[in-house]
């Protein structure tokens, strides 16, 4: 049997440490998760920071991961798209308030409205969007994520509107305000249909390169 | 030395067992990645 190089290093920590045979498995999945996650999250921060908008960087990332751990999402079946998708979204959404934060009042008021009525419809029709890989198998556990999709939007939401008394003292407030709302509207879109056949053509359109 | 290297071994262990069952518990961790997550955590 072929291994991977996290089953390979999560076969060595359970033979030094005496672990039954079930538990490298569950190695093997933590030490992927935290690799892919960790320099997703690491590479991002470093391209929010040389494009000059970190602390929307940093919304952006905060948003879609609170957001994503329970409403779940659309997925690709590649690290390699995902980990580019995920450089070049989180601080294009940066760049995108930052550039809309220069806008007259209502681009920001508008567009905080449409975060979270898009929001609450995403969770309300499709939360939680599960994947082959990740499976909600109990209905208890399906219904328990929905409401608590619904907490985190709202609580978003709220520190969204928060956001607005913080304009008056930090000039980037606002910039940072908009890229969370972006965030929540991407966040929105990948519990649709439309954003599983997007990643689906992603994927494709990657295997497609690689045969040729 | 190899007495720390084993403990730090088993802390490692410890903190990665910690992180799938926490990853399992959620319905995505953060990326547009998900990895197969095991037999034993799903749920």
């Amino acid at each position: 049997m072929e291994r991977n190089v996290y089953q390979r290093m999560a076969l060595f920590l359970s033979q030094q440490n005496q672990l039954a045979s079930g538990k490298t498995a569950e190695l093997a999945y933590g030490l992927e998760i935290l690799f892919i996650n960790g320099m997703n999250l690491l590479l991002t921060i470093l391209i929010g920071f040389f494009l000059g908008v970190l602390p929307g960087t940093i919304a952006c990332i905060i948003v879609a991961a609170a957001y994503r751990h329970t409403a779940g999402g659309a997925h690709s079946r590649s690290p390699w798209i995902c980990a580019i998708a995920t450089m070049i979204i989180f601080p294009t959404l940066a760049c995108l308030g930052n550039f809309l934060s220069n806008g007259p009042p209502y681009y920001s008021y508008t567009i905080i409205t449409a975060a979270a009525l898009i929001g609450y419809y995403a969770v309300h029709f499709y939360a939680p969007v599960d994947s082959p890989q990740a499976p909600i198998i109990s209905p208890q556990r399906r219904q328990k994520l929905k409401k608590y999709s619904y907490l985190v939007v709202s609580l978003l939401v709220l520190s969204l509107i928060l956001m607005e008394a913080m304009t008056k003292y930090w000039l980037a407030a606002r910039g940072v305000q908009l890229a969370a709302a972006l965030t929540l509207i991407w966040v929105s879109f990948n519990l649709s249909d439309a954003a599983a056949s997007f990643w689906y053509m992603l994927d494709n359109q990657h295997n497609s390169k690689n045969r040729r | 030395m190899k007495k720390a290297f084993y403990s730090i071994l088993g802390i490692a262990v410890v903190a990665l067992i910690f992180i799938a069952n926490v990853a399992s518990a959620s319905a995505c961790v953060f990326g547009h990645y998900q990895p197969e997550v095991p037999e034993s955590l799903r749920k």
